[in-house]
């Protein structure tokens, strides 16, 4: 039901951007749409800014004023306020079918904010946003987070209409609407059996397989990529109920957040599908390795044994140290799994990147993680090894066929694979 | 004539998805042109160009390429290849608009291939690894892309694939509707190109309001490293006029290894193409070495350079500025002299006295008129003659420092075009 059909919210800061906003919005009407500018500006307004919800609702809405960010030299607080106070009208908006679409624009400070409004609506609902920042380093991941957002860079910055500010203004606003128009696919998962999936290029091969032979079966697949965000937005999607059951293949995001390195998928990894009592296969692709910055290459990592994936990325091998520790990260988080688990683990190499013959191959190492797994884990939880490579054929056949024992009706906690 | 929209894929393995995407463009009306990149093997689908005309277009040929197992050495060849396909389709009017979706690789490999387009036609990369630290930063660069993260992998056909897909080719075909190809300097009202950052500001906007009555059309850059090193592009490109080079702190930047490097050919574009120039110190007064971290952290930067014992200003946890050094400052005044005595066109120089930024005026947390002071001289014994260099006893962000900014660039505007 949409009472509002190309209802778009603008998200701007009135008091710099204001008539850049103005225009937004005017393009939007002029193409057949319904603009709603809501002014996030701290810094107080111009009277008669022209926003549609103004920036003394929007802190009125949380919880502050305009009169007190005056008076308050904290500007990070003031933002935070803000967007405590946009998300709230935000939300009833997108309740009362009133918006279908937001399209933010702004330099750091409210790319930032805008940015946060976005996160908080569903995937699927069309977002984005036309920044200036789009290509610090640094904050093009805080802009995109675990959501849907179309960043747009708009180069130059976003100051005065000029025939290239347009240029970028108007290619934004029909982007925009024509993603509000013309057939789109309820992103629900509903009716089907649907598994989450998690896999890196790896252990891509391995996740192929895996998934054909699922859909096969009449399984839907969503594969995430387990870069640290991926994955991290496929435990805030399986927490939503999303999903029946989950493949996590590539798991290297929780020893990463340990030690806080690039794929670090937050505190909370490999935690979601055990809260929620559905089924899960857990192996150990990238596990193995670490992925510092490479500003953080201390004179111990460069002497690790290491493998260049490509030109932006490095695997470090895991010492055995840093692999106990892991293993036994992991059986905490699993020992509290309210549904069943199973852990497969490859007896010649997690991934590619460790397959025989490569620099980090070193499956003598690998089953320190194993032993100390073991040990450490619920007797309920079954750890079992299976002699192939992560990407032979042989192991997507053995995650297959666990697959087919846990996913079904009856649930249990695998099948024997002591063949 | 309908608009065409280049879509790049690897049709070994995404096939299914890359079909799907087609149709949805189709069906708004547009003609595609399905380009393959792949490495690995035979499209499942039938491109409109093939792997092998791409693998031939970059000087390899494809049957090498899938036998070879070093991905890092072949990848770059299909890349120039394709990069060459989409000038050559665009020089031909067939390209109005160009679309990508995949995971690390292919996100790495069609971004490159985008930057090869001019600003103004639209790009949009749907990748499910946007959101990895920096990597958006990298994947954009200095170009006008715009970055889906898809969250999901878009592998295999499911409504939460599709849904991406659906709202991608929406955006695309938006984007090419309102394109009107790449973007071009129009004549009525000259453009200047003008850099400009936080401890600017208020100069930036004085000479913005001062330029637009004088019936300029003024474009500023945010100069953080990206986004000055755009500038230098677009004016590579000949949009501009003039240069108004507020904050030039891209080459000190570079040169001590700060956050707010621009590259090694910043402040060489505008001088390449012989327009005018006026260029400010702002900016070589500090240097960005954020987040605090690092200083715990023994950063390199901060043991080498010795920072923990200057002068600091902190707005917050990454916004670290430290104060430049006198010895600091000479190296930048040579490789300052070094590049603009390169320049074909007018440049004149003017420094405030009192104050390089917002930062360095009196009062503030990196004042340092002492070290200023080195600046200027170690300048002047470089620079060729011709190069104006003109200290004004004022602030960066005053009204009359804008103004003197203004007056110079434009007597040198009226010269070069009488």
């Amino acid at each position: 039901m949409t009472s509002n059909p190309k209802g778009v919210l603008i998200l701007a800061t009135m008091d710099t951007k204001g008539p850049e906003a103005l225009y937004v919005r005017s393009r939007i009407k002029e193409h057949g749409g319904n603009p709603i500018l809501m002014d996030l500006s701290t810094r107080g307004e111009r009277k008669r800014s022209g926003a549609d919800i103004t920036s003394a609702d929007v802190a009125r809405a949380g919880g502050a004023s305009l009169k007190q960010f005056a008076l308050s030299q904290n500007r990070e607080h003031n933002m935070a306020a803000m967007v405590c106070g946009a998300l709230k009208m935000t939300d009833r908006l997108f309740r009362e079918s009133r918006i279908q679409g937001v399209l933010g624009i702004g330099g750091i400070s409210a790319s930032l904010m805008a940015a946060e409004v976005m996160q908080s609506l569903p995937f699927g609902f069309p977002k984005m946003l036309v920044s200036s920042a789009a290509a610090a380093p640094g904050l093009s991941t805080r802009f995109l987070q675990t959501s849907d957002i179309l960043l747009f860079n708009s180069v130059i910055e976003i100051a005065g209409l000029t025939s290239l500010l347009r240029n970028v203004l108007d290619r934004a606003v029909l982007a925009m609407l024509a993603m509000l128009q013309g057939q789109v696919t309820e992103p629900s998962t509903h009716g089907a059996k649907a598994i989450a999936m998690t896999m890196l290029s790896p252990c891509e091969r391995c996740a192929r397989s895996v998934r054909a032979g699922l859909e096969e079966r009449g399984y839907r697949v969503v594969g995430f990529h387990a870069t640290g965000m991926g994955d991290r937005a496929m435990e805030a999607m399986i927490s939503k109920g999303l999903f029946q059951g989950v493949i996590d293949l590539a798991t290297g995001g929780v020893g990463e957040n340990l030690y806080g390195f690039m794929r670090d998928a937050g505190p909370h990894r490999l935690e979601s599908a055990g809260s929620l009592g559905i089924p899960q296969i857990v192996s150990t692709c990238g596990v193995n390795h670490i992925t510092p910055r490479k500003s953080e290459y201390t004179r111990k990592l460069e002497r690790r044994r290491k493998y260049d994936l490509d030109k932006l990325r490095t695997w470090i091998r895991m010492s055995p140290r840093e692999l106990k520790d892991v293993a036994a990260l992991f059986a905490r988080k699993l020992n509290q799994a309210r549904g069943p688990v199973m852990v497969l683990i490859p007896l010649r190499g997690w991934s590619s990147v460790d397959s025989p013959g490569n620099p980090t191959y070193d499956p003598g190492k690998d089953r320190i993680f194993t032993a100390e797994l073991r040990k450490t884990i619920k007797k309920e939880i079954r750890v079992v090894e299976v002699d192939a490579n992560m990407e032979d054929p042989a192991f997507a056949a053995a995650v297959l066929r666990v697959a087919k024992e846990m996913f079904s009706e009856k649930g249990g906690c695998g099948p024997d694979l002591s063949e | 004539m309908p608009k065409h929209i280049v879509i790049l894929s690897t049709l070994d393995t995404k096939g299914e998805e890359a079909g799907y995407l087609e149709g949805l463009i189709q069906a708004q009306g547009f003609k595609t042109i399905l380009m393959d990149t792949s490495i690995g093997g035979e499209p499942t689908i039938r491109p409109d160009i093939s792997s092998e005309e791409v693998a031939a277009a970059g000087g390899g040929n494809i049957r090498d390429i899938r036998a070879s197992r070093n991905t890092g050495e072949v990848t770059p060849i299909m890349v120039r290849g394709a990069s060459l396909k989409v000038l050559e389709l665009l020089a031909r009017g067939e390209l109005d608009g160009i679309i990508s979706f995949g995971g690390a690789s292919n996100t790495t490999s069609a971004t490159t291939v985008m930057k090869a387009l001019p600003f103004g036609i639209p790009k949009l990369m749907v990748s499910s690894t946007a959101s990895m630290p920096a990597y958006a930063a990298m994947y954009i660069g200095t170009k006008d892309i715009t970055m889906m993260h898809s969250v999901v992998d878009i592998s295999g056909l499911n409504d939460l694939t599709k849904a991406v897909l659906e709202r991608a080719a929406g955006g695309i075909c938006g984007m090419a509707a309102a394109s009107e190809g790449a973007v071009k300097p129009k004549s009525t009202s000259p453009l200047i190109a003008l850099s400009t950052f936080k401890f600017a500001e208020e100069c930036g906007q004085h000479a913005m309001a001062l330029l637009e009555k004088k019936a300029y059309t003024v474009i500023p850059f945010h100069a953080q490293g990206m986004g000055d090193k755009a500038m230098e592009e677009l004016i590579d490109q000949g949009l501009f006029q003039a240069v108004f080079d507020l904050v030039p702190a891209g080459v000190s930047e570079e040169l001590l290894g700060g956050n707010r490097a621009a590259g090694p050919h910043r402040l060489e574009a505008a001088g390449r193409a012989g327009i005018p120039q006026v260029v400010t110190p702002c900016g070589f007064d500090m240097l960005s070495c954020g987040p605090l971290g690092r200083r715990e952290k023994r950063d390199p930067l901060w043991t080498t350079r010795e920072l923990a014992k200057r002068k600091i200003f902190i707005p917050d946890e990454f916004r670290v500025q430290a104060r430049t050094s006198a010895e600091e400052l000479r190296d930048i005044a040579v490789l300052v002299a070094q590049k603009l005595n390169q320049a074909k066109g007018p440049v004149k120089i003017l420094i405030p006295v009192k104050g390089w930024s917002t930062l360095s005026v009196e009062g503030a947390d990196l004042y340092d008129p002492e070290t200023d002071a080195v600046f200027a001289p170690a300048l002047k014994e470089r620079l060729r003659p011709g190069i104006e260099v003109s200290e004004l006893p004022m602030e960066m962000n005053s009204a009359e420092f804008a103004g003197a900014l203004v007056g110079a660039l434009e007597g040198m505007m009226k010269e070069s075009t009488r």
